[in-house]
Order: structure tokens, then C-alpha cells, then sequence
């Protein structure tokens, strides 16, 4: 009702008034408006009695509650006390004398599932909380000590020498895809990527995809990066074959499992890559392209023991001469049997890894053909120590009458699953050459936060 | 004629979809106390099946393959999260080629969430202080008010996969949740008369459960989590025990039991191995019978403690 009667006001000055009065006015005809609507509510409650009591009420209650909470922190707050005070609380506990009501119990158990609780734990972030979108970042160091005896010098390791860094950054991308990254700064020279690669996770017909520079699954040794092999040296096999780092090759990977009526792990895997090694598949050009392909199965033979089992198929140019395209085939057969006690994992446990290759290298005077083996078992004595011992042959792919034969055994201590020391004795002869002895002393160590490694 | 097709094609789903709806959900959880309360859950609506085992340390599990292939197949995957699977699961995920257990997915099922976690660290860590879990002590389902908490998402997951069993599931919940209150009456009032009594403990994987039922861990063997413990430790140890009479040694079965017998015996005390999971020991078959048989060996010590001080 006041409005219209401003409004009437209003109107009646804007007939004689200039246009600027006329506004100014309206103005304040507004603002006196704009506030009797903001305290009309105000003056409404001063007015109406049954809210204002309303209100009062609420706040009487209001202090009263205040005023129990008080009361109880007080008597917590003096319990409290009383136990910090006393020496040896409740040791001997009466049977007859209960010290807290069962009921007082039940409603502790039933107020932790009040729904205010996740969010109060919500209210403070864990302090890793905030580092969570980043990569995981873990850099681990590979120092080595050598003593060789009669040993050539391509075999020779300097005799200290901090043989790797390695740098790794791992992330989720999106909902659909991971990426991994290894940067390897081997004897502190030449920085380069041991693996990088996109993984993508969701892709339709259980198909797995990867990107990028990888390990190439020929076998199972070469997928391990060097300081996390499971021996200080690389098998024979793998050096001859492949060179000290393994194979290591751009490209893309797809992988697939197989259903099968039992349920059981086979996988089959095609690898296109860009073949740059230099012992078998480095000396073709640009557009020669290498082709890898494994078949891979595991059975768990019951909860503690397992056998996996792989054959693998490699295929690329090793060589051009005068328009021939020299190509390199290479077979793999590969079997893992492992043993771990449920019960007591940590403490025992026995692997035993075998691969079989053989190489079959065009040259300008026919194929050679070789082949190499390894055989390795390590048996974990207690939580911290284990011991092991590897025999190989092998041949130079390029040399069907070279042979190497070596034996390795080494002991191993981990004061926690983050650093190992690593002792390892190694004894090699060429077919004509001679015998050779090896010593080396490895410590292996993760800071960080590492992916784990795949089984 | 679009019309048409629309409507074939609807009626094709319409016809489709109770068939496909009617399978059980495939359920993997990673410890057997979730596979257990998936089924308390899922009734037969589920096909549950876990990932370690109930004496296995669920720390150090190996990611065998056939897990892959399980992971492959599932809807639903129930974790401890914090970290405890950090060191096995991500693996099997990379390679389980299947999104809808991926971070995110429609069947993944953090149980963690929601649960009103011990021991967060308010201050910056470092491995200096042994195999810390950063997001708080994951062993959180040894509390079974917490059990409840993971049941009910559980069932809120399983509801949203399978709408139509929603009121099955619903009244599942309901029943396993009374049971659990009943169950809950049972043990509270049987370790009333013993809350605050003191015990020393191998490894730190019973705060929830120290909270729960008022016992009190004086220490522990591990002088730090994941540490074996040194002679030294043993002597400190042996040391808190004699001078704070404590007589019960809580001992885990997945870890090695000598330091503890070496400990109880030069303490004057005994060890209990307790179960840490479901299927941790035998009859432990289910979520209760954890509990009962924790609370039995545990009672049973500080009676025997008690006539021997008689």
C-alpha cells in the first residue's frame, strides 16, 4: 500500500518538473521503495509475535545445547587427565565392573556411520593428495664393480662405474590411456630413452595397443630393464643376439588374448617396428621394417606353482648389399617355472627361467645358422637373501663357428625391497681362447614411486 | 520406414536385454573379506571370486597372468585402494583390456570410500620411516562397522549394474546389515570387560580393530611397517613387555613367527596368530567368523593371563 501512495507522488511531480528532476526524483522514489521492501520483512517479524517467539525459542535451545556440549568436553577433558596421570591404566580389568556402558558402544559404532563422516575426512586432503595428477617419478641407480681376469676387452666392465640411471615417468593420460617413459643414462653418457610409449587401455576385442619405443617381447628376458635383470650381465644369448641393452625398437604394438574353453591366460602378440639393432636387424634402411611375433600361455599348476610358456618369432634385414635384401630370422622358445608359498611369500620362493634361440642370418655367402641357450634358477633363502646360478652358450649370429659357454652364480641381499646388493661370479671360455673370470659387486637402488613390474 | 526400423530394433533390444541382464554379475575382489561381503550382498546374483588369499600377505601378491584373464572378465572390481594393491594391481589393470574395471568405470569399486580412515599422516613422509601407506592404514574391514559401510556400496554398485535386482540386493544389505548389528551387540559386550588391556602386535594391521573393541597395542616386533625387526628391536620389545606385563603377542599369519615366539617366550607370554582375512585360518569361512574367532583367541589369552596372575 505505501508503494502505490509513492508511486501516486511520483506521478504527479513528473507533470510539472524538468526531464532531470523528473529523474533524480525517480531515483529516490526507487531507493526508498527498494528499502521499505528490505526491511518490510524485518518490520513483518518485529510485527508478527508467533515468529519472534519462534526464534527465541530456537535460541534458548540453542544456548542449552551449547552449554551440555560444554559440560561434556569438560568431563572428557577432566577424564583425560585423570588417565594421563594414572601409570598403569586398566591393566588388571575386573570382569564385574565393566569400565564402559554397552550402549555408549553400539552408539560409537552407529555414529561412524553417520553421513557427515566422509565428508569431515574429505575436509583435509592427504598431503599426497596434491601431487596426485603428476606422474609417478622414480629414478633408480645401477653401480657396478668389476674384477675380470683373461677376459677380452668388449667383455671387460670398467672396474667402477655407475653403469645406469635410470629416470622413469608414468601416468594415466585419460580414462583410455597410460603412458610410461625411461630415460637411461648409461655410464653417465649419452642420455636416451629406454622405453616410451602410450598404452591404450580400452580399446574393443581384448585388444592391447602400444606406442612408441618399447622393449620388444621376443622371449622373456629382453623385456627387463638392465639394472632390474634378474643377474648382473645380461645371458650370452641376448648379448650375441641383440647387444648389451637387448632389443629395443619404435613401433607399435597389438596383443590380444585368446578365449579359450578353460579360462586360461594366452596371449598372442604382433609387434611392427623399426629395426635399428645393430647385431641382427640395424643394417637395413629406413622403410625395412621389423616384424616380431609371440604366442605366450601360463597355467597355474595350483596356487604356488606356475609355468609360463612362450614362443616367439622375429623377422627383419640385417644387411643390403647391391639391391639383395639380407633378412634375419630369429625363433625363440622361452619356459618360467615359478614357486611361491602363499603363507609365507615374503620369505621363500624359487624361479627358474629358461630360453632357447636360434638364428638364421643371410649373408652374401649363404645362411648361417645359430643358436644360443640360457638356464637360470634362484631360490630366495629368507626374506632378505637369495642365491642363484645361470649357465649359457651361445654363438655370434654371424659366426657359425664361434662358441661361448659360461657359468654365473651370485647371492643377493636386499636390506628392503627398495636397494639390493648383488655378488656374482662369472666363468666363460671361447671355443678358442682362453678361460676367463669375472667379479662383480652390484648395488641396485628405486627412490621414488616405481609401476610394478609385469609377472 | 525409419520409424520402422526404430521400432524393430527396440523390440530386438527389449527382447535382448532380459537375457542379457539375467547374468550374474562377475565379481573380483581383492582380499576374500570382499568376496564375502559381495556375497552377502549379490546372493546368487553374483559369481565372486578373490585375488589373494585369506593367509596371503595382500602387500606382496604376484600378478600372475591368470589374474589378467580374470580382470578380463569382470563388471565389478572390489579394491582396498590406499595403496595396499600398489604393487600388483596396476599391472593386472594395464593389461586387463577391460574398462569396466578401470579407475572410473562403471564396476570399480574403491572400498576405502567413505570409510573414516586411522593413522593419515599429517606431515611429510619419507621411506626412512619404513613401507608407510601415505592415504592412511589400509586394513580398515577389520573394524565391522566398516563392514557395513563397504556392503552398502557394494550394493549401491550392484544396483546401478543390474537395476532390476536392486530390491534383492537392497534387502540383502538390509538383512547382513542386522545380522552384523546383532553380531556387533555380541562381541562388544563379550571384550567389554577387557577394553584398555594392553597387547603388543608384529605388524601394524589392527588399529581399526584396537579401536573398535578397546584394546590397546603397546608396540610392535616390526620396528618400523615392513621392516624385519634386528635382535635389538627384539630386546626392546621383550623389555616393554616385562616392565608393562603385557602377556598376549597379536602375531599375522602371512609373516614370520619366530621373532614373536622368541619375544613370548622370553616375556613369559604367548602368541595368538590372528586371521587377517576371511579364510585367514581354518573355519573362517565368512565376515563373521573373522571376528568370532579374532575375539575367541584373543579372550581366551587374557583369561589365561589372568588365572596365571591369579
Amino acid at each position: 500500500m505505501k508503494t502505490d501512495v509513492l508511486c501516486g507522488v511520483d506521478e504527479g511531480a513528473d507533470a510539472v518538473m524538468s526531464t532531470a528532476t523528473s529523474r533524480s526524483s525517480r531515483c529516490f522514489a526507487t531507493a526508498v521503495v527498494v528499502g521499505l521492501v528490505l526491511c518490510s520483512p524485518l518490520l513483518a517479524q518485529v510485527e508478527t509475535d508467533p515468529t519472534r517467539e519462534l526464534l527465541l525459542e530456537l535460541r534458548r535451545e540453542l544456548r542449552e545445547i551449547r552449554e551440555q556440549v560444554d559440560d561434556r568436553l569438560e568431563d572428557i577433558e577432566s577424564r583425560l587427565a585423570q588417565l594421563e596421570t594414572s601409570p598403569e591404566p586398566l591393566d588388571e580389568p575386573d570382569e564385574n565392573d565393566a569400565p564402559l556402558d554397552l550402549e555408549e558402544l553400539l552408539e560409537e559404532a552407529t555414529a561412524t556411520l553417520s553421513p557427515t563422516a566422509p565428508a569431515e575426512q574429505n575436509a583435509t586432503p592427504p598431503p599426497a593428495a596434491a601431487s596426485t595428477l603428476n606422474p609417478r617419478i622414480s629414478v633408480i641407480g645401477d653401480f657396478l664393480g668389476a674384477a675380470s681376469w683373461n677376459t677380452p676387452k668388449p667383455f671387460a666392465p670398467p672396474p667402477l662405474d655407475v653403469r645406469e640411471v635410470e629416470i622413469a615417468f608414468q601416468s594415466v593420460i585419460d580414462p583410455f590411456a597410460r603412458a610410461d617413459f625411461y630415460v637411461s643414462v648409461p655410464s653417465l653418457e649419452d642420455v636416451g630413452l629406454e622405453e616410451g610409449f602410450i598404452t591404450f587401455l580400452t580399446l574393443p576385442a581384448d585388444l592391447l595397443v602400444r606406442l612408441g619405443k618399447v622393449r620388444v617381447p621376443f622371449g622373456r628376458e629382453n623385456v627387463d630393464h638392465r639394472p632390474e635383470t634378474f643377474t648382473v650381465d645380461r645371458p650370452d644369448v641376448i648379448r650375441a643376439y641383440f647387444g648389451d641393452e637387448g632389443l629395443s625398437e619404435a613401433g607399435v604394438t597389438l596383443a590380444r588374448l585368446i578365449p579359450n574353453p578353460w579360462d586360461t591366460f594366452m596371449e598372442l602378440e604382433l609387434d611392427v617396428l623399426q629395426g635399428a639393432n645393430q647385431e641382427s636387424f640395424g643394417g637395413g634402411s629406413v622403410e625395412d621394417l621389423l616384424y616380431n611375433l609371440r604366442f605366450r600361455s601360463y597355467y597355474d599348476l595350483n596356487p604356488r606353482n606356475n609355468l609360463d610358456i612362450g614362443v616367439s618369432y622375429a623377422n627383419g634385414v640385417n644387411d643390403v648389399v647391391r639391391e639383395n635384401r639380407f633378412r634375419s630370422q630369429l625363433f625363440g622358445m622361452d619356459a618360467t617355472y615359478q614357486w611361491r608359498p602363499l603363507r609365507r611369500g615374503a620369505y621363500r620362493s624359487f624361479v627358474w627361467q629358461t630360453e632357447l634361440m636360434r638364428s638364421r642370418r643371410d649373408t652374401l655367402d649363404g645362411s648361417v645358422d645359430t643358436w644360443g641357450f640360457y638356464s637360470f634358477a634362484r631360490y630366495q633363502l629368507t626374506r632378505r637373501w637369495y642365491v642363484g646360478a645361470r649357465v649359457d652358450r651361445s654363438q655370434e649370429p654371424a659366426y657359425a663357428d664361434s662358441e661361448r659357454r659360461s657359468l654365473s652364480s651370485f647371492v643377493e641381499f636386499f636390506p628392503s625391497e627398495f636397494q639390493r646388493f648383488r655378488l656374482q661370479y662369472r666363468y666363460s671360455d671361447l671355443r678358442e681362447g682362453p678361460s676367463s673370470h669375472q667379479l662383480f659387486l652390484q648395488w641396485y637402488y628405486l627412490i621414488g614411486t616405481h609401476g610394478a613390474h609385469r609377472f | 520406414m525409419t520409424t520402422r526400423i526404430l521400432r524393430t530394433l527396440l523390440l530386438v533390444a527389449a527382447i535382448a536385454s532380459p537375457a542379457l541382464a539375467q547374468q550374474p554379475l562377475k565379481v573380483v575382489g581383492t582380499i576374500p573379506d570382499f568376496v564375502d561381503l559381495a556375497r552377502q550382498v549379490g546372493g546368487e546374483h553374483i559369481e565372486a571370486t578373490s585375488i589373494a588369499v585369506g593367509y596371503q600377505d595382500p602387500h606382496y601378491v604376484d600378478p600372475k597372468p591368470s589374474f589378467v584373464v580374470k580382470l578380463n572378465q569382470a563388471d565389478v572390481l572390489i579394491q582396498v585402494g590406499l595403496d595396499l594393491e600398489v604393487g600388483w594391481l596396476p599391472p593386472l589393470l594395464n593389461q586387463s583390456r577391460n574398462a569396466r574395471v578401470q579407475r572410473g568405470g562403471a564396476g570399480w569399486i574403491d572400498a576405502s570410500e567413505g570409510i573414516e580412515l586411522l593413522q593419515r599422516p599429517t606431515r611429510p613422509l619419507s621411506r626412512a620411516e619404513g613401507d608407510i601407506h601415505v592415504f592412511g592404514n589400509p586394513h580398515y574391514w577389520l573394524d565391522p562397522v566398516n563392514g557395513k559401510i563397504i556392503a552398502a556400496h557394494i550394493a549401491r554398485v550392484f544396483s546401478e549394474l543390474r537395476p532390476e535386482w536392486a530390491q534383492v540386493f537392497a534387502e540383502n544389505l538390509s538383512l547382513f546389515e542386522s545380522e552384523l548389528d546383532t553380531a556387533l551387540e555380541r562381541w562388544l559386550a563379550k571384550t567389554a570387560p577387557y577394553r584398555g588391556r594392553r597387547v603388543i602386535a608384529y605388524h601394524n594391521a589392527w588399529p581399526y580393530f584396537e579401536r573398535r573393541f578397546g584394546i590397546e597395542i603397546a608396540g610392535f616386533i616390526e620396528p618400523k611397517p615392513g621392516i624385519p625387526p634386528t635382535p635389538r628391536d627384539l630386546v626392546r620389545v621383550i623389555s616393554l613387555m616385562r616392565q608393562a606385563q603385557i602377556g598376549t603377542l597379536i602375531h599375522t599369519v602371512y609373516h614370520n613367527d619366530n621373532p614373536s615366539r622368541f619375544v613370548a617366550e622370553k616375556a613369559n607370554a604367548e602368541v595368538i596368530t590372528l586371521a587377517t582375512s576371511v579364510h585367514g585360518a581354518e573355519d573362517v569361512d565368512d565376515y563373521f567368523e573373522l571376528f568370532d574367532y579374532n575375539l575367541d583367541l584373543l579372550l581366551a589369552s587374557f583369561q589365561r593371563a589372568r588365572s596365571g596372575s591369579d
